[in-house]
């Protein structure tokens, strides 16, 4: 049996130049997805077949450049100068090239053999963009081969000259871009120190490190850290830098970057021929003169909002039905086929009642999903980030928050699975930690629970308008507050791309709505699956000794009791021990709470007007406490759901900690407040 | 006494004469963008809260806070509407 040889490719690439298209033409969903050690950030792999080796493609994160402020840069650069992939495939926008370069130039520096996808060349042609791409090729160092990744062309000829250029085998030198003679010089200096060091002339390409050094990136600077030679390099770069900043009377970096683009521009000037009237407006532009119009854009920004919530809930409400129907009928027959045992109990009431419950909400998830999907691949996401930045800069937070604030409304977990396109992490995390207060859809039937017991018709929609209100209001707060004591320091930029819109294939949607939402069954279904058995588990047990009614045992369970050792925490503001416990079991999934009161007031969970009725002859349940309990399940932690997810996006545990203390700690006080303000004054009592 | 391009007004045609901000991360992220010395650009509109500012260079489309085009010292190039 013949072994077949082994190549690792790293495809890597600007965001928005259709690199993960081509990712998933080339492996089909034979990929896997996981995270690079250490980061949050996404790692797909798949291996494949060809020429008869075998091919290891890796997606490397889309960046723009190679610096060390954020991850997705620093998981690029730590791949390749340790894994040492035998080739990349840099895939270019060619319709702005030189910018695509600019990344291009750096994978060379670091001395990896590159080839480059010229990708939508379809878009470019259409343009009036004509590349040579051979003597571009030529003159740059990087075999070039013209791709259109959505068509599947030029494909098989990138793979096999992918595979070409790695089998080579000629020992890379880094092509060494000329950057003036001064500059040289220096360069010249810093290499020698840098190669007199074994332990840094082994791991890192001298002439990269030395102008890394020089540009003053501080990923270069840690890779110094423990090594020798760290002082006299370091002292030499200083006296560099000074030397040059007084000669060029500019900052070292700019010296340097304008010599990368002296030598683009010089590349492209030679072999891309632009025949197009200078004025010629596609149809992107004649889209943004509409859709960004200072007068028309806000309008048209907030219609697609409400057509995308209103087109969920209208296309999930039959599905959800169904949905409904078929867990129930599941749970009956399933009951109905096993002995009557704590077995029993624990499947149907535990795991068919609690994941049932949130399967239910699927279909909802996934139209969600479907509407985000449509926006980002359009390309209008990036014009909302633009129309709301404004604002959300003022308040803390960055245009690409606002989309997943508004989710939010819809589902936590989808929403902080969104803002992820925040590049910044001050950024994101504030996002993320602000998130749950956006009153999600869950929350909704313990609000219209009490509003329809406790308050008249009239005013239940102000009530409820309040509550989300109170909820923006308390986020906008929560970001100010966090961005000026958690996360203090200059913004970060806001420099954003908006890419030319794009028709969203059918297969990208799909595509990302399956990904979207199996993550989402993964992560909410494990835990809830847990969740709910643990909830099971707390609201049955210890089993009273004589057989007494649904309301006497769940008292006497171990959730019964902690309710009420919870007392002194619960009293203060006016909530009774059957409140605590169904606050508790909210834990889970925030309907729970409904359905929980349900058991303890007794009733059966689907006879919603004796519930009702219960509710209303409790003495201790008064409008007053109402409103506090609405008000606490808005603010307090969020479901384990999206406490999950929380882990996942942020990376520790150290988030969701701070989440959890938080959201109870501010929870507890405002009720308190609330509370309190209202006997005093003798409202809604 | 140069402006700088938060200060250009819509579809005006600039050359890019310098690049001053003492941000070395903003520096950095205008370069990847493609903003540099030499450089020509077009400033297609304002959000319509009047920040940012979207602006058209090297072939495509990219968006900066006023803040942020502070630091960029510009010459208008002729050719391009004076409103």
């Amino acid at each position: 049996m013949s072994e077949q040889k082994r190549i690792v490719v790293a495809l890597a690439g600007n965001p928005n130049s259709g690199k993960t298209t081509i990712f998933n033409a080339l492996t089909g969903s034979r990929q896997h997805v996981g995270n690079y050690p250490g980061v949050t950030v996404e790692k797909r792999e798949c291996l494949t077949t060809c020429e008869d080796y075998l091919v290891h493609i890796i997606d490397l994160p889309g960046t723009y450049s190679l610096n060390a402020f954020s991850m997705e840069e620093m998981v690029t650069r730590d791949f390749i100068i340790n894994e040492k992939p035998d080739v990349i495939i840099d895939v270019l926008d060619s319709s702005n090239l030189e910018r695509n370069l600019y990344l291009c130039l750096q994978f060379q520096e670091l001395g990896v053999p590159v080839i480059a996808a010229l990708n939508m060349t379809d878009e470019a042609e259409a343009k009036g963009i004509f590349i040579d791409s051979e003597h571009l090729g030529d003159v740059l160092g990087i075999p070039m081969v013209k791709t259109v990744g959505t068509k599947g062309i030029g494909l098989d000829a990138l793979l096999s000259l992918a595979v070409r250029k790695a089998m080579e085998r000629t020992v890379s030198v880094p092509v060494r871009i000329h950057y003036g003679r001064e500059v040289e010089e220096h360069l010249e200096t810093l290499e020698s120190l840098l190669k007199n060091d074994e332990g840094i002339a082994a791991r890192y390409p001298s002439r990269w490190l030395a102008v890394k050094l020089l540009e003053q990136d501080s990923g270069a600077i840690n890779h110094l850290d423990g090594h020798a030679c760290k002082e006299t390099v370091m002292k030499q770069v200083r006296q560099s830098v000074l030397w040059i900043e007084k000669h060029f009377n500019e900052h070292v970096d700019t010296v340097i970057s304008e010599q990368r683009y002296a030598y683009i521009h010089g590349a492209v000037r030679e072999n891309v021929r632009v025949r197009q009237k200078e004025n010629a407006l596609t149809v992107t532009d004649k889209l943004d003169a509409f859709l960004l119009n200072r007068w028309v854009s806000l309008p048209i920004f907030l219609l697609v909002i409400w057509l995308i919530f209103q087109g969920t809930f209208a296309l999930s409400e039959k599905p959800m039905e169904w949905l409904e129907t078929f867990f129930g009928w599941l749970g009956g027959s399933v009951g109905s086929l096993l002995p009557d045992s704590f077995f029993r109990s624990l499947i149907v009431e535990g795991i068919i009642g609690g994941v049932g419950g949130m399967l239910v909400f699927l279909p909802n998830i996934i139209f969600l999903f479907l509407g985000i999907s449509f926006l980002e691949d359009s390309g209008y996401m990036s014009r909302a980030a633009f129309i709301m930045d404004k604002i959300m800069h003022r308040i803390g937070l960055h245009g690409q928050s606002f989309i997943p604030l508004l989710i939010g409304f819809g589902c936590s977990v989808p929403a902080i699975m969104g803002a992820r396109t925040l590049r910044s992490d001050k950024d994101r995390i504030t996002t993320v930690l602000i998130i749950p207060l956006m009153s999600c859809g869950a929350r909704l039937p313990v609000y219209t629970l009490l509003i329809s017991v406790f308050f008249s018709e009239r005013a239940a929609g102000n009530i409820l308008f309040l509550i989300y209100l109170l909820g923006i209001v308390l986020a906008i707060s929560m970001a100010y507050l966090f961005r000026k004591f958690l996360f203090k320091g200059a913004a970060s930029p806001f420099v954003m791309e908006l890419p030319p819109y794009r028709m969203p294939t059918a297969r990208g949607i799909l595509t990302h709505i399956g990904e979207k939402t199996m993550m989402y069954l993964k992560k909410a279904g494990t835990i809830i699956l847990a969740a709910s058995v643990i909830i099971w588990f707390m609201t049955s047990f210890p089993k009273p000794k004589e057989d007494v009614n649904a309301k006497s045992a769940i008292e006497q369970s171990l959730a019964g009791q902690m309710g009420k050792a919870m007392a002194p925490v619960l009293e203060p503001i006016g909530f009774n021990w059957k409140i605590g416990i169904a606050l508790i079991t909210g834990l889970a999934a925030k309907e729970t709470v409904v359905s929980t009161l349900a058991t303890i007031y007794k009733v059966d969970a689907d006879d919603e007007s004796s519930l009702r009725q219960e509710l209303k002859n409790d003495p201790t349940l008064n409008p007053l406490v109402a409103f506090c309990i609405m008000l606490f399940v808005l603010i307090y932690i969020p479901c384990l759901a999206t406490l999950a997810v929380i882990r996942q996006e942020l990376g520790s545990m150290k988030w969701v900690f701070f989440s959890l203390i938080y959201s109870t700690g501010l929870a507890w006080i405002l009720t308190f407040l609330v509370y309190r303000v209202g006997m005093f004054l003798g409202v809604g009592v | 006494m140069s402006i700088t391009l938060d200060q250009l007004d819509e579809k005006v045609t600039f050359r890019i004469k310098g690049m001053r901000s003492k941000d070395i991360e903003l520096r950095k992220r205008l370069v990847e963008m493609g903003f540099h010395k030499g450089m020509t650009g077009v400033v297609m509109r304002r959000a319509p809260m009047g920040d940012p500012i979207q602006i058209r260079i090297l072939g495509y489309d990219v968006s900066l806070r006023k803040s942020e085009a502070m630091d960029i010292q510009v010459e208008k190039l002729e050719g391009s509407k004076d409103v």
